[in-house]
């Protein structure tokens, strides 16, 4: 039987307009190159 | 070779990058695998599998964040879903990686900031959304559901907007409508994974998207169309959609925007036409009863002072008339005062005789006063001066003006007669014989009325005068001897004096013999007689 409130719960709320700055952040992630990159650098590093 | 991430040349045959120190074919090979996924999300956004979209979207951009096809279609996926802020925050990052100007991101962009009232009202969408949220998860259940309803009307491709309004149906236990919510999930997006287990849970038929279905659809539209969506075709999906609902029992309609600016001629045109009107009848009428009442006003105000200085006008016209008048008189007596103080006055005249009468030019000086008559004296000291001349004259030179001028009268040289009976009678103006004479003088001129007042004269001073009464008495009145009788009777004052002034006239007449000549023989005949 479905649960309301536990269904309810699993929805995120929207960005608003005012958000979006928050969003791009959020949306910038780290790919493979920049772990590749890292991993360089430490390497370098030791 | 370059660096497939730093662009450097220093790249040894191992693929091994002496600049960043990254393998390329490590590179290579995510770059590889995020455009795959890229394809991948491509294949299911076409077929509208947009939450399988997002999903391998993503993960391409985990390979390579700076796909920007993958982050373009994703942010188109998003779009289509509802979520512009997601959309747009995707694009930017887009734009942000690759500056060019073929980047489609830029296109998407200025679409949507071009449409800033759309953006406001998702912008409005999100935020009841997201109250509505609240609202539910805290138990209530009418406001949230009037609020989805509400935001739906405008933006028919909010897909978590109908998931809630699906779960809010399952709580008023109106199934059937929550089924139809979670379709129409599924028209969106196709194998949404809430909306496609909710279904399953409340044992309701998918219809269109049983399970052994979804497999099928995705293999048999997949195809090997690779072209890339834009919103154009995203927007057209929707409408072919939003026609399909209409055969639901929910009424979605789709956001049909309003062209403002096509009314806007249409607005300035009315607003014009009514403050035209309101002119014309509201504010032109009372402004034209005020100016008239203000006309009014003044004009009475210039009527009253044309009044008084019409009023003024006429008292100085009267005052200036006057004063005109008295100009004239006064003009008058300066001309008759200056024809006084004039070289001819009479009182020159009067001091030139006494002067003759000092150096004993006696008939000069009566002469100089032939034209000035005693009248015309004011001072009384003129008179006597006047009087002391004429009484030098009694006696010789009297009878010399007597003689000349019953003479003249004979010779009917009745100029000279008159002058010098005159002059006789102004000598001696106790004797009526030279004004007798002198009336026959004027008789015989023909003015009759001169002659009458001097007669007149006669009878009012000379009552017991021969010559009174016109001279009946005296018949001719040529007889000299009775005019001396009469002026002896008259003059009483005069006694001894008479015999005086007979001698002096004795001598005046010697001088006046000398001086005029001819006349010694009247006189001579004078003292004859």
């Amino acid at each position: 039987m479905i649960n309301f409130d536990e269904e309810i719960r699993k929805l995120k709320p929207v960005y608003e307009v005012d958000e979006a700055e928050d969003a791009i952040y959020a949306n910038d992630l780290k790919d493979v190159t920049d772990i590749l990159v890292e991993m360089v650098k430490e390497i370098k590093e030791k | 070779m370059n660096c497939l991430y730093c662009g450097s040349p220093a790249v040894d045959e191992t693929g091994h990058c002496h600049e960043c120190g990254l393998n390329q074919r490590i590179l290579y090979k995510a770059y590889n695998t995020s455009n795959y996924y890229y394809n991948l999300g491509l294949d299911r956004a076409k077929i509208r599998d947009l939450s399988g979209a997002i999903e391998v979207l993503k993960l391409s951009l985990k390979y390579n964040k700076r796909n920007t096809n993958a982050r373009n279609l994703l942010g188109l996926v998003y779009y289509d879903m509802g979520e512009w802020v997601l959309a747009l925050s995707q694009w930017v990052i887009s734009t942000n990686y690759d500056s060019n100007k073929k980047n489609a991101a830029n296109k998407y962009i200025k679409q949507l900031q071009a449409n800033s009232i759309k953006l406001d009202s998702n912008s409005r969408m999100a935020n009841t959304y997201n109250r509505a949220l609240l609202l539910a998860a805290s138990g209530a259940e009418d406001l949230p559901f009037i609020q989805l309803r509400r935001i739906l009307k405008t933006n028919p491709h909010f897909v978590k907007g109908f998931l809630m309004l699906g779960l809010i149906h399952i709580k008023m236990e109106e199934y059937g409508k929550a089924g139809k919510c979670f379709r129409r999930v599924l028209k969106i997006d196709r194998f949404n994974p809430t909306a496609i287990r909710l279904l399953k849970e409340m044992d309701l038929p998918e219809e269109d998207y049983d399970e052994d279905d979804i497999e099928d659809i995705y293999q048999a539209e997949i195809g090997g169309d690779t072209e890339k969506l834009d919103i154009g075709e995203l927007l057209e999906n929707s409408k072919q959609d939003e026609e399909d609902d209409s055969e639901d029992g929910i009424k979605f309609r789709g956001f049909k925007e309003v062209n403002f600016a096509k009314y806007a001629l249409v607005y300035v045109i009315v607003g014009i036409v009514l403050g035209i009107a309101t002119m014309t009848f509201l504010v032109m009428p009372s402004r034209v009863n005020s100016v008239r009442a203000e006309y009014s006003d003044i004009k009475l105000t210039f009527s009253d002072e044309i009044a008084k200085k019409n009023a003024s006008i006429s008292d100085s016209q009267a005052k200036l008339e006057s004063a005109n008048q008295q100009v004239e008189k006064l003009k008058k007596q300066l001309e008759e005062a200056t024809e006084a103080d004039g070289s001819n006055s009479i009182y020159d005249k009067l001091f030139d005789a006494n002067e003759l009468l000092a150096s004993e030019k006696v008939k000069d000086a009566i002469l100089k006063l032939e034209d000035v008559e005693i009248d015309e004296l004011t001072s009384e000291g003129a008179k006597k001066l006047y009087r002391s001349v004429m009484d030098a004259g009694k006696g010789d030179i009297y009878d010399t003006f007597m003689a000349d001028g019953q003479k003249a009268l004979e010779d009917s040289d009745i100029t000279s007669a008159i002058r010098y009976l005159t002059l006789a009678s102004k000598i001696d103006d106790t004797k009526a014989k030279p004004l007798f004479f002198l009336a026959k003088a004027y008789e015989t001129d023909g003015n009759a009325t001169k002659a009458n007042e001097i007669r007149d004269y006669i009878d009012e001073h000379f009552p017991d005068s021969k010559y009174a009464n016109g001279g009946v008495a005296a018949g001719d009145g040529e007889d000299a001897e009775d005019a001396d009788e009469d002026s002896d009777n008259r003059d009483q004052e005069d006694g001894g004096a008479g015999d005086e002034t007979d001698e002096a006239d004795g001598e005046g007449d010697a001088e006046a013999g000398d001086a005029d000549g001819g006349a010694e023989d009247n006189e001579g005949e004078d003292n004859e007689d």
